[in-house]
């Protein structure tokens, strides 16, 4: 495990210019294994998220992160093209090869009211995303009642795991058990980070039988899949917006189960939101887990919904 | 028999400067072909698939011929080990070996400062690059045979006067 564990920290590491690529990866393995993100802001040296705190890396001038680092973590995580990236860098992010995703801060160009843009660089989050196989196992069965998915929301706050559960969560079903049989699972991957494809090969484990459209914003994501792979379970990260929401609603009133992460830390603080007391009221998700993290333990707790 | 041996050497050695000067042209024709073939790929791909560069650097260098195709191989290498020099530096380093004409070089080398920005100038960049390459091209074709023309009587006059010289 730990192995592939530094192994997913050189691969996040390649996206760094050299001079602070050498200092990262001089770092002690316990430290590599344990690091969640990179981040660098310009001007400071550049810090380590471990197990929720960061640590900087390096000392002396050598390990301040100049405006040019992040020009080139971009032309390295878009090979040099960024207009690869255009929809993604207007919401603030990049997704590199490996399924790693990378947070831009910057100043912002406005096209009318819409965010069309940003530049000049000033601050970056690589999080170095890993698979953890079998941490949904237990939950899995769970979810399941009679042979049919209940659907769930995976609550939790940002970087907690919630992306790595619900890849882990995708996997079970889609692989089915010795008591169930598997499910027709299909994933919008909007952001790249739960398939991680290459090429139309997922590069991490989301089972058998599961059809992923890569790249796609959610909400027409799932109506694509609606009509085309007639899936039994639709799974989607991050839900965000009204538009979500109504696609969720369609989905539903079409007899497919849902699987979908958002951003709340509990079910509480989840209905205080106008937008998700909607999800509440539309009675579409039965169960909830919340994922709670201790140091580097994390902690599922299920929840029914209604 | 010796001055008939001189005349057939300098005569041979004037066609063979007139076959190299041929060739040169016909190689400097072959690769701004091949570029201006790149440059519609590029568009295409970048149009159609948003292809980011790297990738399209590699697969050009497989699917182009010559020296063309010996750019794209060593962009992509440049490209692809030192990573933190801005592209247009690749480009021209890579570029400075190409066999082409001073005008087409002028153009291939500053292209390389406008394949950074959104899609819409990019392609932009490479459509007018397309068409200055392809006016290039025009101009070679239809002055070949008259530079032939040219190449030709001038060996021939070089080789007939030598001759006169020395024989």
């Amino acid at each position: 495990m730990s192995e592939y564990e530094t192994g997913r920290f050189c691969q996040a590491a390649a996206y760094l210019p050299s001079r602070l690529r050498k200092t990262a990866l001089a770092l002690s393995k316990e430290v590599q294994e344990s690091s969640e993100e990179f981040r660098l802001r310009a001007g400071y040296p550049m810090t380590v998220l471990c197990d929720g705190k960061e640590h900087i890396v390096g000392s002396g001038t050598e390990a301040l992160v100049k405006q040019e680092d992040l020009e080139t973590v971009c032309n390295l995580a878009t090979e040099f093209s960024r207009y690869t990236a255009t929809e993604t860098l207007s919401r603030g992010y990049l997704t590199a090869e490996g399924g790693f995703r990378i947070g831009v801060c910057g100043a912002v160009v406005l096209k009318g009211r819409e965010l069309a843009m940003l530049k000049e660089f000033s601050s970056m989050t690589i999080r170095i995303s890993r698979e953890q196989r079998g941490i949904a196992a237990d939950l899995c069965s769970e979810l399941i009642e009679s042979e049919s998915f209940l659907s769930t929301l995976i609550l939790a706050p940002p970087g907690v795991g919630k992306t790595t559960l619900l890849r882990d969560l995708v996997r079970c079903l889609s692989y089915g058990g010795e008591d169930r049989s598997p499910f027709r699972v299909a994933l919008v991957d909007e952001r790249g980070e739960i398939a991680v494809m290459r090429r139309g090969t997922p590069q991490m484990d989301v089972g058998p039988h599961t059809d992923i459209l890569d790249g796609c914003p959610k909400a027409m994501g799932m109506e694509m899949l609606l009509r085309t792979a007639n899936p039994e379970i639709i799974a989607a990260d991050e839900i965000t917006a009204a538009e979500d929401l109504t696609a969720i609603e369609n989905a539903a009133n079409c007899g497919v189960k849902l699987l979908a992460t958002i951003h709340a830390a509990s079910v509480d603080e989840l209905l205080e939101k106008p937008l998700f007391r909607r999800l509440a009221e539309m009675q579409v998700f039965r169960r909830a887990v919340i994922i709670r993290r201790e140091g580097r333990e994390r902690f599922y707790r299920l929840e029914e919904l209604y | 028999m010796i001055r008939v041996l001189g005349v057939a050497a300098i005569f041979s050695a004037a066609a063979a400067a007139f076959f190299q000067c041929e060739r040169k042209r016909g190689s400097e024709l072959e690769t701004i072909e091949e570029l201006l073939l790149a440059l519609h790929t590029m568009e295409s791909q970048i149009r159609y698939e948003r292809t980011a560069l790297i990738p399209l650097f590699r697969q050009l260098s497989r699917s182009l011929k010559g020296d063309a195709a010996g750019f794209f191989e060593r962009l992509y290498a440049f490209a692809s080990k030192e990573s933190e020099l801005p592209l247009s530096d690749h480009w021209e380093n890579a570029a400075g070996e190409l066999p082409v004409p001073d005008d087409a070089m002028k153009l291939w080398k500053g292209l390389g400062r406008r394949l950074i920005g959104d899609e819409e100038s990019v392609r932009n960049s490479l459509q007018m690059a397309a068409e200055r390459m392809k006016d290039i091209c025009e101009k070679l074709n239809a002055g070949r045979p008259e530079k032939r023309k040219l190449t030709g009587v001038i060996c021939g006059s070089a080789a007939a006067l030598l001759v006169i010289l020395l024989i």
